[in-house]
């Protein structure tokens, strides 16, 4: 068994998707939540978004992925709105995941995109007595 | 494989260290790891630019998001470490968001299913810049790639070469064990007499002519193998400059000058912030036991420096080796170099040794007792004619009897009194103290190594040396002197010690007066 280690400020976190369907949260909902405007106007619904094409922004690889997740990453992410100091701080740390694509981020890297706080007072947001959006430590997967 | 990841590499494949086996292998003769390297450096780039040449004129044009492409084009993927893939097909885009474009799907040599890259599509994109296609060339020179990358090769190399064993290293340089003519237990009982009859150090070149080495061997080989021998075999120490190689025997080094004295020993002490007056003061007095063990900054070369004995250097036959002690030595990078004294007035020559670990000259025992030096005594250090050479004077002057601070230990305490005593030196003032009682001054000194802590040693101290003054003045430099008799302690920490304790008050001119509300607890 893996040892149980204490997350710190180095630690891995990201969205575990699961988590959503566990405590009934519709999470396409909230990513759509999350769009542009623009992007909306393109997906008025959830359901109006679907797989589309992903252009790698390195190597021009395509790949097939959620229109949601391709709008936020490759367009309202980069929008300057997107986080701003007045983002709540857990919503912040929420987008700042969702704009890396789900890859896991630590503490200390969390809290230079989201740009206020302090890396352990966003260890001591994620590791309150609630799971706040689903984000958890990688390892605990 | 990016730049970076490429100069990365340098100097840790096995290819790498197979080309320097077969360059040593034609050269015949040992190479600095500078040459290894920059002969690496300048094949890898070589190597480099071959491949991307190939590549180039295979005619394969680089996959760029903009360009249309056809079932069946082969193209070369900048951003994938130059891979070549063939398209297989072609289908329409799929991405409201990001207007029309192509999709085509390529085929790479080394797996199963083809993958899908973007083309015909306009909107900005790194790979549609044109500077794409700089990843053709290193963009380097192999000079260029020296000067910028060559001391990250060079470390990476160095340690790949030294985990080898096929690779032997002496000092900087490198050559291959199995091209090393043997050197038999024969030539180094020769060698071990040759530098016993000189009785000095002596150097490879001079010891090869001794051996006589066969013929066939090219100088150079014989010179590092037989360094190699030297180096490898406990009864010889390399004693010389740096690029200068000079055998000694280990068994005729003074113990002095081996393991260093244990009346030099310092706690490591705290760098208190001292004011400018005592700053200068402190490092007037060249004591290596400020460097706090520290890497001696080198300074620049000078050609005198005069110091003022301290009693534990005076017990050792000691000088410091401080930076600007040192500077009057030519550079070494062994643990000691081997050099001679030469009395100012006598012209005569005696052994001494520079000590690196310990920062300290050895070799001085007999010169300070001939000359009756007590602590306070001015000794002055000049640069030979000779690089090894360094001349030692002192400033005499007639015998006569003057009213000085004397030391003893009584009942584990140490207690000065001013009496009158012959001497026949010239002295520093606020550090001369004559010894008046050797052996009870160790026993006090044995106490005092105990203490943890410089403050307690200072307040006993201190009241003993104010009676002396009229005024009840103590200097710094004399309490420096008198701590010294017993415990050994750089001026720098006897000064903060002195400053941070609220018993002392300073009057100026480095004086410190015993603050009354202290004293009287």
């Amino acid at each position: 068994m893996a040892p149980i280690v204490r997350p710190d400020i180095k630690t891995p976190f990201h969205i575990d998707l699961e988590w959503f369907k566990e405590n009934s949260r519709d999470l396409r909902a909230i990513l759509h939540e999350t769009l542009c405007d623009e992007c909306r106007a393109r997906y008025p619904t959830p359901a109006d978004a679907g797989a589309v094409d992903r252009v790698h922004p390195q190597t021009g690889e395509v790949t097939r992925v959620d229109a949601l997740w391709e709008s936020i990453v490759d367009h309202c992410a980069l929008k300057p709105g997107f986080i701003t100091p007045a983002t709540p701080l857990t919503t912040a740390v929420f987008r700042a995941l969702l704009a890396n694509g789900n890859q896991p981020l630590s503490c200390e890297q969390l809290h230079e995109r989201v740009g206020k706080s302090s890396a352990s007072a966003i260890l001591k947001l994620l590791m309150g007595s609630e799971i706040e959006n689903g984000i958890v430590p990688v390892e605990s997967k | 494989m990016t730049s970076a990841d490429f100069w990365n590499e340098v100097g840790t494949t096995d290819a790498d260290l197979e080309h320097l086996y077969g360059f040593l292998l034609e050269r015949g003769t040992p190479a600095t790891s500078r040459e290894l390297t920059a002969h690496l450096i300048e094949w890898r780039v070589r190597e480099e630019e071959k491949k991307l040449a190939e590549l180039v004129a295979r005619r394969a044009p680089h996959y760029q998001p903009k360009q249309s492409y056809q079932v069946g084009q082969t193209l070369l993927f900048t951003a994938l470490g130059n891979r070549e893939g063939e398209v297989k097909g072609i289908r329409a885009g799929d991405n409201p968001r990001l207007g029309a474009f192509k999709v085509i799907q390529v085929q790479f040599a080394d797996e199963p299913k083809p993958r899908e890259f973007a083309a015909e599509f306009t909107a900005p994109h790194p790979l549609n810049e044109d500077r794409a296609r700089a990843a053709q060339s290193l963009e380097v020179t192999p000079e260029q790639a020296m000067a910028q990358y060559g001391e990250r090769v060079c470390a990476a190399l160095v340690r790949r070469l030294s985990a080898d064993k096929e690779f032997v290293r002496v000092g900087d340089e490198w050559f291959l064990k199995g091209l090393l003519p043997e050197i038999h237990a024969g030539y180094l009982n020769l060698a071990e007499a040759a530098i016993e009859q000189a009785g000095d150090a002596v150097r490879t070149a001079d010891l090869l002519k001794i051996l006589e080495l066969p013929q066939t061997v090219k100088k150079t080989t014989a010179l590092f193998a037989l360094t190699n021998a030297l180096a490898n075999d406990d009864r010889f120490e390399d004693v010389g400059p740096v690029g200068e190689a000079r055998w000694y025997l280990t068994r005729l080094e003074p113990p002095t000058a081996r393991e260093r004295p244990a009346v030099l020993e310092a706690a490591p002490a705290t760098q208190a912030q001292l004011s400018n007056e005592l700053e200068l003061i402190a490092a007037e007095l060249y004591d290596e036991a400020d460097l706090n063990g520290d890497t001696v900054k080198p300074v620049p070369p000078r050609d005198e420096i005069t110091l003022i004995l301290t009693y534990p250097h005076r017990q050792a036959g000691t000088l410091p080796l401080t930076p600007p002690v040192r500077a009057l030595l030519p550079n070494f990078a062994q643990p000691r170099l081997k050099i001679n004294f030469q009395d100012a007035t006598t012209q005569e020559k005696f052994p001494g040794y520079a000590v690196a670990d310990g920062h300290y000259l050895a070799g001085l025992t007999q010169w300070f007792a001939a000359r009756k030096l007590s602590p306070g005594a001015y000794v002055t250090l000049k640069r030979g004619a000779e690089p090894l050479t360094l001349i030692i004077d002192y400033q005499p002057q007639r015998e006569r009897s003057l009213w000085v601070r004397v030391a003893r230990g009584v009942d584990g305490h140490l207690v000065f009194s001013q009496e009158k005593r012959p001497l026949s030196h010239k002295y520093d003032e606020e550090m001369l103290i004559v010894i008046g009682d050797p052996i009870g001054i160790d026993a006090v000194a044995q106490a005092a190594r105990q203490q943890r802590s410089l403050a307690p040693l200072l307040e006993e101290i201190f009241p003993e040396l104010a009676k002396l003054s009229g005024a009840g003045h103590v200097h710094a430099k004399t309490l420096y002197s008198a701590v010294n008799l017993i415990r050994r302690a750089g001026p720098r920490a006897v000064m903060g010690a002195l400053c941070e304790n609220r018993a002392f008050t300073s009057v100026g001119g480095g004086y410190f007066v015993l603050n009354e509300a202290y004293a009287r607890l």
